[in-house]
């Protein structure tokens, strides 16, 4: 998958402030989103830039709470209404804004140009209706699609996404399918319009091991059949070494790493993603090292200075718990937000 | 699906076995003699005597439970005390009234109730959801008989657009039929129609934090079909058995909406009965009735099991 | 990972004031008075008692003093909710029958939990048998109509308002015996009920000490729930002329005798009807209130 939307790497690779006119599929700026609390609103992302090139797979990393998951709902245009909302940036799709789009005009590109999966596949899917149905709807509502014209395709989309005995299967109801079999039809129903974008937010998290194989050499063979690009939510550096071409690191609600999969794993220029290598099983014959202490700070208590300083061990006193650091380019293509980024060596995997 | 339902009115039998037991065994409690009741004051010690032959009063009361149990089955549920008349018949005579009465409330609660219901949690936390819930709960709260007569000064004596009482056969004349109903079954659909629609919010509220609500979402289906068809079909469960439970409640308080509303149903009857201790009369009514509520029940039960696929797979 | 709740983060008020842990009591304290409507309907219960316990007080007039002179005379000064058929003092005589009304509900409640709380330690704790044939007993009394219940156990014994409240007693007695049943159920495989017995606990130390306060909250919303329809059963008992009798009154019978008067005197009707109204719905919210403050607690928000 590597090959595929090169001339987006390029793009990106220009910076993070990547405008109009690249052609890239997905440009997102400056998003910032907010959530009501009893203190009023809190920034849970903030000032977040990515693009996605088509045919490209960009990986969303980070641990639960850093504002991943917000970030690609707010593409989706899900987030909950009247207790969020996104206080700056833009998100162009194909070039067309989609921030401030109405209701009905998000509704026509959700499932359509831009689908989704999640990462709870028991409770994702609707109990009380067939599977069929449920991906017939998809059809039905964008394309138009008759009745039995829907079925057949549903049908086919079943066996696209490797369910046994799927003109049979395409009436039963979901709790007659296992976990990975229910991410299946997930992935059925969100490439039933053949989108342009598949936001998967970590799909595979809820899964054993061995379906969670199945389930990511699904979605890439998928992806290079029909070339979308694929933004990949997951705190699973494992995950992400095997599916992205970049990397986007996020922690408590910023970008603190961008680069290609091969930069961050090998020269990874943020402490947290130094420790999110980490927490991978030793296989390549290296020591196991230690995870990152501590959690990750909420949007209403964060600390001063770098965001990361007090669960660093690199930190030093009165610069990081003083300074905010910016999201430098520190080597071609590659963005971190770190004070000390030249001046300490961090250990990735070779 | 049949075995469904077989299964369940085998289940029915030593439930309606119970409830005979109930209403029967409710004679046992009278204090004094049921004779001397019936003969009043002024009758003579032979009198009395004969009465007592007569209802086989001496005889032992397994003998009596089973000679009474025996031709209930049969559909025989005696005499009344005071008028001769054949109890069955009276109840045959009356049944139209009250069933017309409760389905025509029932499905006004249900319609009525879903839609406040689902509009109450569409709003969830807005004006519209507050004063909804103030009317429900102030309709939970009326006393039907109040509200009934309220009802009847306004829209029949004022306004003169129904009828203030007296039931048209639906045979005879399909508007007026709906016509004389149309005031009872408001005033005994309310409460009902109060419980559905704060289940109903309940239940969807609920149906609507669900992951796979996100999931339609994020199929770019419309709000409108997302809540019409998928949350309410998923909503509707719970709702349905809260449903079932409310019939009875109907049926019960059919009673004194018929009285105020001069409707000569079962409920009715019942009243009468209860002033005049008609026991046989009493008896039959209650009989009648509950079974009648746990066979719609079981209607109820089974519709559930319709919506539901999960049963149904079972 | 998880999403912030979008709700304006519960955790931040849930924060009790001190360090020490709260009682669970405390606790239900606290979220009662956040109820805000509860709160209310409890001060308006505890006002309609008041007026109730202190009716020769606030009476302006005899309630059985008939002034025929007087009849169904309009709400005015002397007569603050004018008089009745008889000539009688609405005002005075909607205090007196609240007594009535009132005490009927209590006294029917009673009769439900004497009858249903110890059926339902009885089925709950020793199961078996006992289990078995008090829940079929309970399901079927459940399955006959309430009111039709209630009216036939009035027409068996007589007329009157103590056949009335054991009817509803009666009727009401297999609600609380299946509530205090799943309760027991439920605490009777806790582990602490175990280390109880494993002590030498007596059965009826375990009962008053550990599974009657487990079982005590969901009784305590059902209580508050069942004063509200007792009051609703005693007016429509009454109100048909099958409950309290003359020269006694509640609030439903004297609905019932005023319908005839409806046309020339509305006020008749709509004082007690509004009485009745009044006092089912506080009993209703208060139920609801108890129940919400008891609710689980809470999770946190992740973030």
């Amino acid at each position: 998958m590597t090959d595929a939307g090169t001339g987006a790497v390029t793009a990106a690779g220009t910076g993070s402030g990547t405008g109009s006119g690249t052609g890239a599929l997905l440009e997102v700026e400056g998003l910032a989103v907010e959530f009501a609390t009893a203190q009023g609103w809190a920034r849970v992302v903030d000032d977040v830039s990515f693009t996605i090139g088509r045919g490209e797979t960009l990986g969303l990393l980070g641990e639960s709470g850093c504002g991943k998951s917000v970030t690609s709902l707010a593409v989706m245009g899900l987030l909950p209404p009247r207790s969020s909302r996104i206080a700056a940036g833009s998100i162009r799709l194909d070039g067309r804004e989609l921030r401030g789009l109405s209701e009905s005009e998000l509704s026509d590109v959700r499932g359509n140009a831009v689908s989704m999966i999640f990462q709870e596949p028991m409770t994702s899917l609707d109990p009380a209706f067939r599977v069929g149905e449920q991906i017939s709807a998809v059809l039905r509502r964008h394309r138009g699609a008759s009745r039995s014209a829907a079925r057949r395709r549903a049908v086919e989309l079943l066996d696209l996404v490797g369910i046994p005995d799927a003109a049979r299967r395409v009436d039963d109801y979901p709790h007659t399918f296992s976990g990975g079999m229910r991410q299946r039809v997930m992935i059925a129903i969100a490439l039933a319009c053949e989108p342009d974008l598949l936001i998967a937010d970590e799909p595979t998290t809820a899964l054993d091991v061995t379906v969670q194989k199945q389930i990511l050499e699904l979605l890439a063979g998928l992806q290079e059949r029909l070339g979308m690009g694929v933004l990949f939510v997951t705190h699973d550096m494992g995950v992400i070494s095997q599916i992205s071409d970049r990397v986007v690191v996020m922690y408590a609600g910023q970008v603190v790493e961008q680069a290609s999969t091969e930069e961050v794993f090998w020269h990874p220029q943020h402490p947290y993603t130094e420790g999110l290598l980490a927490c991978l099983p030793a296989e390549h014959g290296r020591e196991r090292l230690r995870g990152i202490p501590g959690l990750v700070p909420g949007p209403l208590d964060l600390p001063g200075g770098c965001r990361f300083h007090p669960r660093c061990h690199h930190a030093r006193a009165g610069v990081c718990d003083v300074t905010p650091p910016g999201l430098d380019e520190v080597l071609a293509g590659h963005h971190t937000r770190c004070l000390l980024a030249r001046d300490i060596e961090l250990r990735g995997i070779s | 699906m049949i075995r469904l339902v077989a299964r369940r009115l085998l289940a029915l039998v030593p439930l309606v076995f119970l409830v005979t037991l109930v209403v029967w065994g409710l004679v046992l409690v009278i204090p004094g003699d049921q004779a001397l009741a019936i003969a009043g004051d002024s009758a003579t010690p032979e009198q009395v005597e004969a009465i007592r032959e007569d209802l086989g009063l001496d005889d032992p009361v397994p003998v009596r439970y089973g000679r009474w149990l025996a031709a209930a089955v049969q559909g025989d549920l005696g005499t009344s005390l005071y008028t001769s008349y054949s109890v069955t018949d009276a109840l045959a005579d009356r049944l139209p009234v009250t069933l017309s009465l409760v389905f025509v409330s029932f499905a006004l609660a249900v319609v009525v109730g879903t839609a406040i219901g689902m509009l109450a949690a569409n709003q969830k936390g807005r004006l519209t959801d507050r004063i909804l819930t103030v009317t429900t709960s102030v309709g939970l709260a009326v006393p039907n008989f109040w509200l009934g007569l309220l009802l009847v000064t306004f829209f029949a004596l004022k306004l003169e657009w129904f009828p203030s009482g007296g039931y048209v056969p639906f045979t005879e004349d399909p508007a007026g039929w709906l016509r004389s109903i149309t005031l009872p079954a408001v005033t005994l659909a309310t409460a009902v129609a109060a419980e559905l629609a704060r289940q109903m919010r309940a239940s969807m509220s609920d149906v609507l934090e669900r992951d796979f609500i996100r999931t339609h979402r994020a199929k770019g289906l419309r709000p409108a079909t997302i809540v019409r068809r998928y949350a309410l079909k998923n909503a509707a469960m719970p709702v349905i058995t809260v449903a079932g439970l409310q019939i009875a409640r109907l049926f019960g308080l059919a009673t004194i909406v018929e009285i105020i509303f001069n409707l000569n149903g079962v409920g009715a009857l019942a009243v009468d009965a209860v002033f005049d201790r008609d026991i046989p009369v009493i008896q039959g009514c209650v009989l009648l009735i509950t079974v009648i509520v746990l066979l719609v029940n079981l209607v109820v039960d089974v519709s559930y099991g319709l919506v539901n696929p999960k049963v149904r797979v079972q | 990972m998880t999403t912030i709740r979008p709700t304006a983060a519960p955790g931040a008020q849930e924060q009790p004031l001190t360090d020490r842990p709260e009682s669970p009591r405390q606790r239900f304290v606290r979220r009662f008075r956040r109820e805000r409507p509860a709160v209310v309907a409890l001060v308006v219960v505890v006002l309609i008692a008041l007026a109730a316990l202190l009716a020769p007080l606030l009476a302006t007039h005899d309630p059985d003093t008939q002034v025929l002179s007087d009849r169904l005379q309009a709400p005015n000064g002397e007569h603050w909710f004018g008089t009745d058929d008889l000539g009688r003092d609405v005002y005075s005589r909607l205090l007196y029958a609240g007594r009535i009304s009132l005490l009927a509900a209590v006294q029917a409640t009673a009769i439900g939990i004497a009858l249903g709380v110890p059926l339902g330690l009885a089925a709950g704790y020793l199961r078996g048998w006992v289990d078995v044939v008090l829940s079929r007993i309970a399901d079927a009394v459940m399955s006959i109509p309430a009111l039709l219940l209630a009216l036939a156990i009035v027409g068996i014994l007589e007329p009157d308002l103590t056949s009335a409240m054991i009817a509803i007693g009666v009727v009401y007695a297999p609600q609380f015996f299946r509530l205090t049943r799943a309760s027991t159920l439920a605490v009777r495989e806790e582990t602490f009920i175990e280390a109880a017995r494993s002590v030498g606990g007596t059965s009826r130390a375990i009962i008053t000490g550990h599974v009657l306060p487990n079982a005590l909250s969901p009784l305590v919303v059902q209580i508050s729930l069942a004063m509200g329809f007792a009051i609703l059963f005693e007016a429509s008992i009454s109100f048909l002329g099958l409950g309290v009798q003359p020269p006694d009154s509640s609030w439903g019978s004297m609905l019932g005798r005023s319908t005839r008067f409806f046309e020339q005197s509305p006020h008749l009707v709509l004082i007690p009807g509004l009485a009745i109204l009044v006092t089912v719905l506080a009993f209703n919210v208060i139920g609801d209130g108890v129940r919400d403050s008891l609710g689980r607690e809470i999770r946190r928000p992740t973030q």
